[in-house]
């Protein structure tokens, strides 16, 4: 009972936000990468600004990282490229993708001890 | 939440891989060499052919006279057996988290049938403990480590069901998921599921031994 009015709360935030946002700028909330060609799971949630925020990542390129032979390129960010630009080959797994998400996001929740490490979550089913 | 997720999968498991690996091999190990003490000439007179062709009738449905008098129980082990070692080998899931932390991989199966084969396990455990309650002669042999054992089994599909679908408490239904898994791993040596490592050895005695040395069938 109490789980569900939770939901019911949530759903309702989220649709006035999503109303008030979605008028105003396209906002990452959630990922659902594209190269998949099918999802087997919900899709990540990920409130792009608000969780960079909340955990306190100023550096953009913690995560938009450019790597220069074999090492991460100080100063320099790949915002604007997707993952799978550098990280999907058209001959490659669906699973290398997948794991290079998680290592990003899981591992650095491991790492900090904060943020969600099990599936559901970040692929909540709604 | 960290704080236990970090320890069941953790310490926990690699606790559960010594466990369960070092267990297993000091059983096998251990029956072998009680085998040679107890009777001399059990290796003497070991005969792979007889050993197999008893092991075959036993794993393949309908294939001993045991198994045609309990058309139910047969269908039902052999569905219990072939889900019980698919689904959790081949998940998605598993298999995602064996990459990241090993980068190894294998195949995996849709997780629809993945689904399916769980509820299969489940329902089959329901169906083993309805049969033990109301067989007498199976009730009157039962102890209550049976009943224990068969919750160990089911546990594992029952939270894992849960936590896939997400409908309740899902944190700590996953985390009772791998701790219940990671029980079962380490109960394998020793209790009766050790038949599971046994089973080979086991049969492949009494086929050689009917076989060879007192030349009748064993099934
Ligand atoms: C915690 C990791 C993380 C951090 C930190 C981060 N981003 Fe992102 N960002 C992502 C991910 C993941 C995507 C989706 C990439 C994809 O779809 O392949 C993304 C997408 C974007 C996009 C594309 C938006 C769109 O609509 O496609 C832009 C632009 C962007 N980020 C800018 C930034 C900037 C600027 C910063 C620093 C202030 C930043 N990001 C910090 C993870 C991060
Ligand atoms: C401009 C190209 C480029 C983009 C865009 C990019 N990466 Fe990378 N990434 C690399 C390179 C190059 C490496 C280092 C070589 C390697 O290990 O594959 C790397 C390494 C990684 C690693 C470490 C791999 C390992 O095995 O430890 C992770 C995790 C990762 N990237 C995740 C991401 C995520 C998530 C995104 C999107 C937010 C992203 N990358 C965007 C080029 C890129
Ligand atoms: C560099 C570290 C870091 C990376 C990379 C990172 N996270 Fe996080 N994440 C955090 C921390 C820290 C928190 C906890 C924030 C808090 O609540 O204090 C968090 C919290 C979250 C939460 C909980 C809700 C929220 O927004 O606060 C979600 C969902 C989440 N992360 C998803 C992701 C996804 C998806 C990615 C990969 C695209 C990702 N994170 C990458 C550090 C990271
Ligand atoms: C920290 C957040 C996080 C956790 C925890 C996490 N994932 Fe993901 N996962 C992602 C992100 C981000 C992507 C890429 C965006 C997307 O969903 O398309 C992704 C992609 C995927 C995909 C490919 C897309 C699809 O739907 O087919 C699968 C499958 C997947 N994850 C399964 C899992 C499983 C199984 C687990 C638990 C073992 C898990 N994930 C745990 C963040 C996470």
């Amino acid at each position: 009972m109490k789980i569900k009015n939770w939901i019911g709360i949530g759903i309702i935030i989220s649709l006035i936000f999503a109303t008030v946002y979605g008028f105003s700028q396209e906002e990452i909330t959630q990922l659902h990468d594209s190269t998949f060609k099918t999802h087997i799971r919900p899709p990540a949630q990920f409130a792009h600004d608000q969780h960079n925020d909340t955990a306190q990542i100023a550096d953009c390129s913690t995560c938009h990282h450019v790597y220069e032979h074999g090492k991460k390129g100080e100063g320099e960010s790949s915002e604007g490229q997707p993952c799978s630009q550098c990280h999907f080959n058209q001959d490659d797994n669906a699973l290398e993708l997948i794991n290079i998400y998680h290592k990003q996001c899981r591992g650095c929740h491991l790492e900090k001890k904060a943020g969600p490490v099990l599936c559901g979550g970040c692929h909540q089913r709604k | 939440m960290h704080l236990i997720y970090n320890f069941v999968a953790g310490p926990l498991l690699w606790l559960t891989v010594i466990v369960f690996f070092g267990g297993s091999i000091y059983r096998i190990l251990s029956i072998l060499k009680m085998a040679h003490q107890k009777d001399i000439a059990v290796y003497a007179y070991f005969n792979p052919f007889y050993a197999l062709r008893s092991v075959f009738h036993w794993i393949i449905p309908f294939a001993n006279e045991s198994m045609k008098k309990h058309p139910l129980l047969t269908i039902v082990s052999f569905a219990f057996h072939i889900c019980l070692f698919l689904a959790p080998l081949f998940l998605f899931a598993h298999i995602i988290l064996i990459k990241q932390s090993c980068n190894i991989s294998w195949g995996y199966i849709p997780d629809i049938v993945a689904d399916i084969m769980t509820v299969m396990v489940i329902l089959s455990c329901i169906f083993f403990l309805i049969r033990r309650i109301r067989i007498p002669e199976i009730h009157y042999l039962s102890t209550r480590s049976d009943y224990i054992v068969l919750a160990i089994v089911a546990a594992p599909f029952i939270t894992g069901f849960l936590a896939y679908h997400q409908w309740v408490a899902y944190d700590i239904i996953s985390i009772l998921h791998i701790l219940s898994g990671e029980i079962m791993l380490m109960c394998i040596p020793f209790t009766k599921l050790n038949h599971a490592l046994f089973f080979f050895l086991t049969r492949g005695y009494m086929g050689s031994e009917f076989g060879k040395v007192r030349h009748s069938r064993d099934w």
